[in-house]
């Protein structure tokens, strides 16, 4: 089961959102409750750490008139809950969506104007909390971790098209379908994380699933986002 | 001696001149041989490969004398064992060649597959270059004794030829290397006061600004008092309106100073936000910032090229961001439990290009250098030990991030 925690001041605030999150839960048959809802941060922070490994998901009022806010908060619950989700909610003036996405990489963010559209955001979220917990049980293999500078991420793996080596003999670039990224380690311990990585290049780790074509005669490798890797002669029977 | 010596023109001449007698007398004492053409070889390599590590190239041209120099070491050896066989002495020297042949491409091989990366990653190129030069050095001194031992005098010349140039490689080594070095260094310095330049005439700028705001603002305050005594009120509203009302406007738009940076406490990179942020309001366009924590003065890397890598990042999201209807800009800067985290975000047209496609080098859609920056930026980044660069493209936005960690790595 997923718990939910709410942490937010105003009282009549924090009533319709139990009640909108309590009712869609009961229609949709989701496998969540409300564990804590509160208007006190420390009470959520408590329960995290008498319950190591809770993951849950988290909406958190921005401004919650006590000594921390609700960035601050939020970023403490992430490093107790590395996976959790949260959710933001605020008002116009206090919108930082960066903050929110990068700093303490919340799921989303809802405004508190109409009652309608908070209701709709709040199930939107809920369904997408459902999404990401259901799927992450059933197609573990189809993910990996990565830690990238000092957070863990998570990467499905058609997304991952080829690792590659740099100039600096520790540091690795990623590339994804639409991302590129850095990342400290060597090849030789990424090409362990799936059966699906072919060390095709002294400098290239590749995900043989992406490929489209390769090309014998120039040695390279296209994947399905168009990109191109380099292949050795003596590697091209590992894919052929 | 003076260690510039490669823009000394007459001291390179000097030693040209030495390479040229010393050809001559190789011509006649072919012990020599194999010195004049390492210096050829060395020579060329350094002009040619300027930009290169000048240690890693000398590395290069003595392997293949050492090689030579260790194989026919072996060879009498080699070609006893062969003798020995009782095969005919032509099929021997066939086999001897066949041997020789493998025997350098293997070790060349090996020198290029693993040694000389070994080398780089290492970061052992001086000190390789300097043993092998030694070895070098040693070995033709070795040879050259012996073979005019107690002969003559041209045996005490030639140890002398050999010391004499041992001293100018060198020299000649050091003075390349603290050129690249320098040449570096300069190239740093150029774009700090670039950057410092731009920052003071800004603010130069925005000073003025004030200034005639001031002025204009006294005389703004005299008519009025001029309109107020002699009681005429329509004279008095038109007047607001013309002239007041739009100062209204440029106060709040040109917002004198840039309040969403003070937790920036470093002052470069203060400066290279306060410059984009002009240069994105002179075009109008609508910047979001959020800093919500202390930037220290002192981050972990050069700032060089974090300034350097801003400035790209800034400038190609400026300049895409300006050429949409209601484009914006959003600029974050986190610190984070065990980094700094510098987010970008920037609004970009329909149908962008795919990402390896804008990263190419010289790529771009207006022409004209654009296409650079992305390249440019791959290119610092990977040599920064301490920060990593992410790039990501939605149909919707082009977010970089550039995180900086706290610790050594």
């Amino acid at each position: 089961m997923v718990p939910i925690f709410i942490c937010e001041n105003d009282p009549i605030q924090r009533n319709r959102l139990e009640d909108i999150i309590n009712k869609y839960i009961m229609i949709e048959d989701y496998d969540m409750a409300i564990t804590i809802s509160t208007d006190n941060p420390y009470e959520i922070l408590e329960y995290l750490d008498n319950h190591e490994n809770t993951r849950g998901a988290y909406f958190l009022d921005v401004d919650l008139g006590q000594d921390i806010n609700g960035i601050q908060l939020g970023a403490e619950i992430r490093k107790k809950d590395v996976f959790g989700r949260i959710i933001f909610v605020t008002t116009h003036s206090e919108l930082m969506s960066l903050t929110f996405t990068y700093k303490v990489e919340a799921m989303d963010y809802i405004i508190k104007d109409e009652p309608e559209n908070i209701q709709r955001k709040v199930q939107g979220c809920l369904k997408q909390i459902n999404d990401y917990y259901t799927s992450e049980i059933t197609k573990e293999e189809d993910r990996i971790k990565l830690k990238i500078n000092d957070q863990i991420r998570i990467f499905e793996l058609k997304d991952i098209m080829f690792f590659e080596t740099t100039e600096l003999s520790h540091k690795i670039k990623l590339h994804l379908t639409h991302n590129r990224l850095e990342l400290y380690g060597n090849l030789k311990e990424l090409e362990e994380l799936s059966d699906s990585f072919v060390r095709v290049h002294k400098s290239y780790l590749i995900n043989k699933n992406n490929i489209v074509t390769i090309d014998k005669k120039k040695r390279e490798v296209t994947m399905v986002n168009g990109e191109v890797s380099l292949i050795s002669v003596r590697k091209m029977k590992l894919l052929v | 001696m003076n260690p510039s010596i490669l823009k000394n023109k007459k001291s390179f001449l000097l030693l040209l001149l030495m390479i040229g007698s010393a050809g001559i007398v190789s011509d006649m004492y072919p012990f020599i041989n194999d010195l004049v053409f390492f210096l050829f070889i060395f020579l060329l390599t350094t002009r040619i490969q300027k930009t290169q590590n000048i240690f890693l190239s000398t590395i290069v041209v003595v392997c293949p004398f050492l090689i030579v120099g260790i194989l026919s070491f072996f060879n009498p050896i080699s070609l006893n064992f062969l003798l020995n066989l009782n095969i005919r002495i032509t099929i021997a020297i066939v086999l001897l060649e066949l041997y020789l042949y493998l025997m350098v491409y293997l070790i060349s091989y090996i020198v290029k597959t693993k040694f000389l990366p070994f080398v780089h990653s290492q970061q052992k190129e001086k000190l390789t270059a300097a043993i092998f030069i030694g070895i070098f050095v040693l070995h033709q001194s070795f040879e050259i004794y012996t073979f005019y031992f107690g002969n003559n005098w041209l045996s005490v010349v030639s140890i002398v030829i050999i010391l004499a140039f041992s001293v100018l490689i060198y020299l000649f080594i050091q003075a390349i290397s603290t050129s690249q070095a320098l040449k570096l260094e300069v190239e740093k310095q150029q774009i700090e006061v670039k950057y410092m330049n731009e920052y003071a005439k800004e603010t130069t700028k925005q000073y003025n600004e004030i200034r005639k705001f001031k002025h204009d603002y006294v005389n703004i305050l005299s008519s009025l008092e001029y309109f107020i005594q002699t009681k005429d009120m329509n004279k008095l509203a038109a007047y607001y309106q013309e002239f007041i009302q739009p100062t209204h406007e440029s106060l709040a738009k040109g917002a004198f100073n840039f309040q969403e940076l003070k937790n920036i406490k470093s002052d470069e990179i203060k400066s290279i936000f306060a410059i984009k942020l002009l240069s994105a309001r002179e075009k109008e366009l609508d910047v979001h910032i959020e800093i919500p924590d202390k930037i220290p003065q002192k981050l972990p890397i050069n700032s060089v090229s974090l300034v350097r890598m801003l400035g790209i990042i800034l400038d190609n999201s400026i300049e895409e961001a300006s050429q949409i209807a209601n484009g914006t800009v959003e600029i974050g800067i986190f610190e984070m439990e065990m980094s700094y985290l510098f987010v970008i975000k920037n609004s970009v047209r329909e149908n962008i290009e795919p990402l390896y496609q804008l990263e190419i080098e010289g790529y771009s859609t207006k022409g004209e250098n654009r296409g650079l920056g992305l390249s440019n930026l791959n290119e610092i980044s990977q040599k920064e030990k301490n920060l990593t660069l992410e790039t990501e493209i939605t149909s919707l936005a082009f977010i970089q991030k550039i995180t900086l960690m706290k610790g050594e790595h």
